[in-house]
């Protein structure tokens, strides 16, 4: 678990804030990386020289739709194009759950979609089962 | 008879009427004048001549009786002495005379004393005397013998007696003999045969000159009558403003002035038709015209039509829109009101004191709150757009589903009826929401009901078709029933019964978007019913 990175997509602060403090309270986890905007969460995960060079494998890639500049459906569109981060696991976790939305995403190729809840607590709880699930019962692909 | 006879005066007088069928009117008259004519003419000299040869005939007879009795007065001498010495003068006269062929002078016995035919008297014997005693003694000469050729007039030949006054006795007249006069018909024949044929000769020349004038009348009479055939030949042909002469006898003037009257009438109705064929052009044009105006005035509706639906659809497309961003765009700060405020409340609460907490709960909820108001209200709006599936559904069925489901998330009890077999034309999802919405009313207001129940019915008033959910719950007060039905309103306090009050809005959306109404009756304490109707109450 704690070799697990998680790459939080998310554009607000406070929003952030509260994500990684969700994180905190479910798995003691602080290994979450946070990309303010689509093209630094790209340039983590294809490894660009801004980024330190290596390319980021995360465990899993939470996918804010609302993002600055390109939008969460164009960083899930580029980063599926490249063999590299095709098979990377990706769960949007929005505040839309427009039937437009969640259509695009999987025309694109998430692998899942949650809707934030507004109460902390649901969202906390949610938190865990993502967690849960993505981290320890989902078999990822092999590198 | 006339059956028999019939068949056989067609037969015979075929060719005549073949011949009198084709000719005509001019032939015709012609015909029946000259065949009048003729006949007449015929007629007349058939029985003139006749007569007159009936005439001559009697004239020739009463001739040849005087001869012979002339001839028998002068006999006596002869037949007294037997000699014809004395009357040979007479016979030679008498012989003389017109168509006298043959003398004969005889005695009682028959022997001739005078016979101009024979040559030797001395043997020649009149058989016939005997016979002709009887007759002789009347004392007249008669015609004793005829044939097609000649007369035989006999007289006979008396010795008178005595008619001298001194003597003593009348002495009766004596037959003494006869007297034969053989008068030949041959010149009376000839006779008859001229006065026939001169008869015959003026008939025909009669009947020439019959023909010749009666051509001649026919074709002066014909004249107007011509004429005018052939005014209306020339309007047959085409020909307009034709008029007859009025000329010639009066009933033909009469025929030719009717003719023009005819010709006035038909030209005037040739005008008048003319006329009316102006003004129906006149009216097709102008309802051409119209037609053409009212497609323009269609094509320029359709028009407006599609613009307007485009219109409405652009505005469709940006409340989407709009509903959109404004849901998801106000639930981000939302999120971390409520998340802030709960992570102090639950994390910080050592530091805060009860008060501090309740305040932030207080927002925690707000928020909750407003979070559940924007779903409510996005899918509201939903529920004005988007395309209608319309199809029958068993209403009783999916009121038995829901009941089913919220028995089961229920934690008290209500005895349910539901009428079967209630069929609806509906949009599925949308009839299932608002009766969702209506059912978990009915349970939700009947929660602290003893003996709580719920019907679901359908009941046909005179016009329409009425469903009602009944349940014997909470009720309300009439007086603010009008706010049922609103966005947000509630009746209730919230911590009494909870929701949003956005439930009925959706339901009334829903049936208001089938066509039909929904409204309510209740009483404070005693239950409530929800009624509807579907597509004016027709189904």
């Amino acid at each position: 678990m704690a070799s697990q990175k998680i790459l939080l997509v998310e554009d607000n602060a406070d929003d952030v804030e509260l994500t990684v403090h969700a994180f905190k309270k479910a798995w003691s986890n602080d290994d979450i990386i946070v990309a303010r905007d689509g093209e630094t969460a790209l340039d983590y995960l294809f490894g660009a020289e801004s980024c330190g060079g290596v390319p980021l494998c995360p465990a899993l890639v939470l996918l804010d739709l609302n993002l600055p500049g390109i939008n969460g459906h164009e960083v899930l569109r580029r980063l599926r194009e490249r063999p590299a981060t095709r098979r990377v696991p990706v769960v949007v976790m929005t505040t839309s759950d427009d039937d437009a939305d969640v259509l695009r995403s999987y025309d694109l190729g998430v692998n899942s979609y949650v809707r934030k809840p507004v109460e902390f607590r649901d969202f906390t709880s949610l938190v865990q089962q993502l967690g849960l699930y993505w981290l320890v019962t989902n078999i990822r692909a092999p590198q | 008879m006339m059956n028999l006879l019939k068949p056989i005066l067609d037969r015979l007088t075929w060719p005549l009427r073949r011949y009198f069928r084709r000719a005509g009117f001019r032939r015709r008259l012609i015909t029946v004048v000259t065949a009048g004519t003729v006949g007449l003419a015929l007629l007349l000299s058939l029985t003139s001549s006749w007569l007159g040869s009936a005439r001559l005939q009697d004239n020739v007879q009463l001739q040849g009786l005087k001869v012979a009795e002339t001839m028998a007065g002068q006999s006596k001498l002869a037949l007294l002495y037997g000699s014809p010495e004395n009357i040979t003068t007479l016979v030679a006269v008498t012989l003389d005379f017109p168509d006298v062929a043959q003398v004969e002078i005889r005695d009682l016995t028959g022997k001739a004393v005078v016979d101009t035919a024979s040559s030797d008297t001395s043997h020649d014997v009149d058989p016939k005397a005997a016979s002709l005693q009887d007759r002789l003694r009347g004392g007249h000469a008669f015609l004793d013998d005829e044939t097609p050729a000649a007369w035989s007039f006999v007289a006979p030949v008396m010795q008178a007696g005595s008619d001298s006054p001194f003597a003593m006795e009348g002495k009766k007249a004596e037959l003494l003999g006869y007297v034969r006069i053989i008068q030949s018909k041959e010149r009376l024949l000839a006779a008859r045969q001229g006065i026939f044929a001169a008869n015959l000769g003026i008939s025909a020349l009669f009947t020439f000159g019959a023909l010749v004038i009666v051509r001649l009348l026919a074709s002066s009479l014909m004249k107007p009558l011509k004429r005018l055939g052939d005014s209306m030949t020339r309007v047959e042909a085409g020909a307009t403003d034709v008029r007859a002469e009025l000329a010639g006898p009066p009933d033909i003037a009469k025929m030719a002035r009717t003719f023009n009257g005819m010709m006035e009438a038909l030209e005037e109705r040739q005008q008048q038709l003319r006329d009316v064929n102006i003004a129906l052009e006149a009216d097709i044009q102008a309802r051409l015209k119209a037609e053409e105006e009212v497609r323009e005035l269609n094509t320029q509706l359709e028009n407006r039509v599609i613009q307007r639906t485009a219109e409405l659809e652009a505005a469709n497309k940006e409340l989407s829109a709009f509903s959109y961003s404004v849901s998801h765009d106000l639930r981000a700060p939302l999120r971390r009101i409520e998340g802030f405020a709960r992570v102090i409340a639950d994390e910080f609460s050592s530091g805060l004191d009860e008060q501090a907490t309740h305040f932030l709960n207080r927002i925690c909820a707000g928020a909750s709150e407003m979070s559940t108001m924007i779903d409510s209200f996005l899918r509201l709006s939903r529920l004005s757009r988007g395309e209608m599936r319309v199809e029958p559904i068993d209403l009783s069925r999916l009121v038995d589903e829901i009941v089913g489901v919220l028995r089961e998330n229920a934690d008290h009890k209500v005895t349910v009826f539901i009428e079967k077999e209630l069929i609806v034309q509906g949009d599925r999802a949308l009839i299932k929401l608002a009766m969702e919405n209506l059912l978990s009313n009915a349970w939700k207001f009947t929660r602290t009901t003893k003996d709580a129940h719920l019907t679901f019915t359908a009941t046909l008033e005179p016009d329409r078709k009425v469903y009602k959910i009944e349940d014997n719950g909470a009720g309300f007060d009439m007086a603010v029933a009008s706010r049922l039905f609103t966005p947000f309103g509630r009746l209730h306090r919230s911590d009494e019964f909870e929701g949003t009050g956005i439930g009925l809005a959706t339901v009334q959306r829903v049936i208001a978007r089938h066509g039909g109404r929904v409204w309510a009756e209740g009483r404070p304490g005693a239950g409530a019913i929800f009624s509807f109707t579907l597509w004016d109450g027709k189904a």
